[in-house]
């Protein structure tokens, strides 16, 4: 995983810090940030020579004055069993998506397997969107859905009150 | 001795650093230190991240400057900013002595 992952990851754990000037910070990570800006919390820091310490409850650093930083062995391996984890769950995933989608050219709701969160369906579909919801859950266990209500599906009222939608199907096979 | 065909995507910093990743490389900070790990994983800034790290403490022997003394420190996981690497290289472990 990328340099910046593993620090975030590395939030609570224990670190040190070594900045240009030489000073040292040792404390645990807080929070961090895309420029590598910290902060720390029961902070130990020392000078460049090494003979005064100071004692921080709290610390801020600026990425762009850090040399490297330390962090503990055992992070690294919680982190690379935790990305196992989550590339074979994901793979697990991506099968199932196939198998939903086999003939089913109209669906473009790309999320169909954990679509727990229905963003997708949110931002396209100005009216109640129930019925979204319902065919998202029902992707999830029947394979054969022509629908095509899911994903980008429009519906309007025009003024006489006639719903219309720019879907060809509006049949939904279970 | 086998000469090293370089692929024509060689000379950009990325395709480079992907060459090491999961060998051990030797880091030449600018402030002189000399780092050894195995090179876990880089990024567009050359950010680097080190297992298994060791810093060799060059000490030069008074009077005599062949037999210099090298001290081995290990020093566990560093993630190294990247602006601060001279520079970095793969370490043919053959001719490794560790």
């Amino acid at each position: 995983m990328l340099p910046l992952s593993l620090l975030t990851a590395a939030q609570g754990q224990p670190m040190m810090v070594e900045l240009k000037s030489g000073e040292t910070l040792n404390g645990h990570l807080v929070s961090c940030d895309t420029w590598m800006n910290l902060t720390l919390k029961e902070v130990v820091q020392s000078s460049p020579d090494g003979e005064s310490f100071v004692k921080l409850p709290e610390c801020y650093v600026r990425g762009y004055n850090i040399k490297y930083m330390r962090v503990p062995d055992e992070l690294l391996d919680m982190i690379k069993e935790q990305d196992q984890q989550n590339r074979n769950d994901s793979r697990g995933q991506h099968y199932q998506r196939n198998n939903n989608q086999r003939g089913n050219f109209n669906n473009r709701n790309y999320n169909n397997v954990n679509n727990n969160n229905n963003t997708n369906n949110r931002r396209n579909n100005y009216n109640n969107n129930n019925n979204n919801n319902n065919n998202n859950n029902n992707n999830n266990s029947v394979n054969t859905n022509t629908n095509g209500n899911g994903g980008n599906n429009r519906q309007w009222q025009d003024r006489n009150n006639q719903r219309h939608s720019n879907n060809k199907d509006n049949v939904n096979k279970f | 001795m086998d000469s090293t065909v370089l692929p024509s995507q060689a000379f950009t910093t990325a395709a480079a650093l992907l060459g090491s990743v999961d060998k051990k490389v030797v880091v030449a900070l600018r402030d002189g230190r000399k780092l050894f790990g195995i090179l876990r994983s880089f990024d567009q800034y050359a950010n680097l991240v080190l297992q298994d790290a060791y810093e060799y403490l060059y000490v030069p022997q008074f009077g005599d400057l062949e037999t210099a003394v090298y001290g081995k420190q290990s020093r566990g996981v560093y993630i190294i900013r990247g602006e601060n690497v001279q520079l970095m290289g793969e370490i043919n472990l053959d001719l490794d002595d560790d």
